[in-house]
């Protein structure tokens, strides 16, 4: 018995062994909607000061101290293409699947108080019916490399007055596609119709 | 005048109450999810305005996971002002420098990932002592941390400002065959014991009694108990080297940015001070999980010296200290592959 309690504790210990966060970075969502489909996920990133120094200064390649317009490509190249695997760290749910990520839309850079800062679409079609299609967003880094504080509760909804959507944010604890999400994990929850 | 004002507003309200995006609860499917107020009414038929505040039903949660991860965004905040002060020359902050980065230290290496799991799946495997259990701790974080500094140093004489992605590129590849020879390290160990096992039940010839076994099992042969029950091998320093080496060799991104950042900001000397007290920070913590985990093993060795089932009970630790160690390379390995869809 008493080993049985040993091994529980021992098995408990070691699925903890995952990685840990080495960058941190504070997350912004606006959920975007045309008039017939949701088309993505407005994500802006604010990455936190030593990260941000040590990317500012391998994009910057004319070393001017500012980020161009040729050097905002090496940026996304740097940070954002690695992820492309990952969906971009934005994972949609619909229909009890993962909604693959099209591709990124108008990705912008600013340094801001000495904090690299993100804007970018995450391009995604799920068209709108006449009854309700149900999503639940979450941005997150899986790895865990990147700690990721997704302000959800200030989450935001673009969608034109043709379409009808309801939205909240909440732990996504419960979902069995989010079972493999850190428990306290985040997600908007919404759902559109026409 | 005033009325057309008046129709006006009414009928802007009117417009606002019908539009489309509404913040609002709604079930999920669960049942059990209920409703709440709503906020009303995008402006322009766009962005959700929040009206009033819907309620929640259960209160947040945060993961220790979580509680730790933030700790350390506040410290790194609080290690950048720091360093930012010194560099307008207020020495002064030198002080606050070099006990953010012991906190800081503590608190990364006491996150998952720091070899916690294979000091204690290693010294559940092998009966050490106290200084081996010091000794795994503190090497496996001073080559995780000396291995960062080191490789930066190297790649910043080479590729000067735009060294991090080199850095990256090559932790990665490190990565992957650490947490290869980590699984090899759990199946070597496991075999090991199967192996002693075999050996004890055929009767190897090497009885020692249980003051002098640890001596005995030195050269990893078993050992015998006063009570004639098989002791498992004690830990041996050339494999407490390895196991460091192979767990360790991975270099901190941590210590990494933050030397860099230093460098940047043309701090070299600090950016060696910080890595060192950090890396004193991140032992501090690996060696009292080291001391935990000796003590529990002595702990099991003890509680059941004079069970009718102890040789069962050490083999089964040995075992699973192996397993232990296998499994945490495994989940190390796989989590580099995790998210993806």
């Amino acid at each position: 018995m008493r080993l049985s309690y040993i091994l529980l504790l021992l098995v408990g210990f070691v699925v903890m062994a995952e990685a840990h966060p080495h960058v941190f970075a504070d997350v912004s969502i606006k959920a975007v909607f045309s008039q017939d489909a949701f088309t993505g996920v407005q994500n802006r990133w604010t990455f936190d000061e030593v990260y941000s120094a040590a990317m500012f200064a391998s994009a910057d390649e004319n070393g001017d101290g500012k980020i161009t317009w040729n050097e905002i490509d090496e940026v996304k190249r740097l940070v954002l293409d690695p992820l492309q695997q990952s969906g971009y760290f934005n994972y949609v749910t619909v229909e009890s699947k993962f909604a693959p990520a099209q591709k990124i839309e108008g990705f912008s850079v600013a340094m801001t108080n000495g904090k690299l800062v993100l804007d970018f679409k995450v391009a995604y079609s799920i068209p709108a019916t006449s009854e309700y299609t149900m999503l639940v967003i979450v941005v997150s880094d899986q790895t865990n490399y990147i700690q990721m504080t997704t302000d959800m509760e200030n989450a935001d909804v673009d969608a034109p007055d043709g379409l009808d959507v309801e939205f909240f944010p909440d732990e996504v604890r419960g979902l069995t596609l989010f079972r493999a999400f850190r428990s306290d994990t985040e997600g908007l929850f919404l759902r559109f119709k026409k | 005048m005033k009325k057309s004002i008046v129709f006006l507003f009414v009928l802007l309200i009117a417009v606002a109450a019908s539009a489309a995006v509404k913040k609002k609860r709604f079930d999920v499917g669960g049942g059990d999810t209920p409703t709440a107020a709503e906020m009303v009414a995008p402006a322009e038929g766009a962005s959700a305005v929040p009206a009033a505040v819907p309620k929640k039903t259960v209160e947040k949660t945060r993961s220790f996971y979580t509680v730790i991860a933030e700790e350390q965004k506040v410290l790194r905040e609080k290690l950048t002002a720091a360093i930012s002060a010194m560099k307008s020359g207020d020495w002064g902050a030198i002080w606050k420098f070099l006990l953010i980065c012991l906190v800081y230290g503590m608190l990364h290496a006491l996150g998952p990932g720091h070899g916690k799991s294979i000091v204690v799946g290693y010294f559940i495997a092998r009966r050490g002592r106290w200084r081996q259990g010091v000794a795994l701790g503190a090497g496996i974080t001073v080559t995780h941390t000396m291995s960062a500094v080191l490789l930066l140093l190297i790649l910043y004489a080479i590729f000067k400002a735009t060294v991090f992605n080199a850095f990256e590129t090559g932790r990665i590849g490190i990565e992957r065959a650490s947490y290869a020879l980590i699984m090899l390290t759990g199946v070597l160990l496991v075999v090991l014991g199967i192996r002693d096992v075999i050996k004890s039940r055929k009767g190897c010839g090497c009885a020692a009694r249980i003051d002098t076994a640890e001596e005995a099992a030195q050269d990893g042969a078993c050992a015998e108990s006063s009570s004639g029950i098989a002791l498992p091998p004690v830990a041996r320093w050339r494999e407490i080297i390895g196991v460091a080496a192979v767990t360790g060799i991975v270099p901190c991104p941590a210590v990494a940015l933050i030397v860099l950042f230093c460098l940047l900001n043309s701090m070299v000397a600090l950016s060696l001070l910080g890595a060192l007290v950090i890396c004193i920070g991140m032992t501090i913590t690996n060696v009292a999980f080291g001391i935990a985990a000796v003590a529990f093993r002595k702990g099991i060795d003890k509680g059941s010296a004079h069970t009718r089932i102890a040789t069962k009970i050490y083999t089964v630790a040995t075992l699973a200290g192996g397993v232990i160690i296998f499994i945490s390379g495994l989940l190390l390995f796989t989590n580099q592959f995790a998210g993806r869809v």
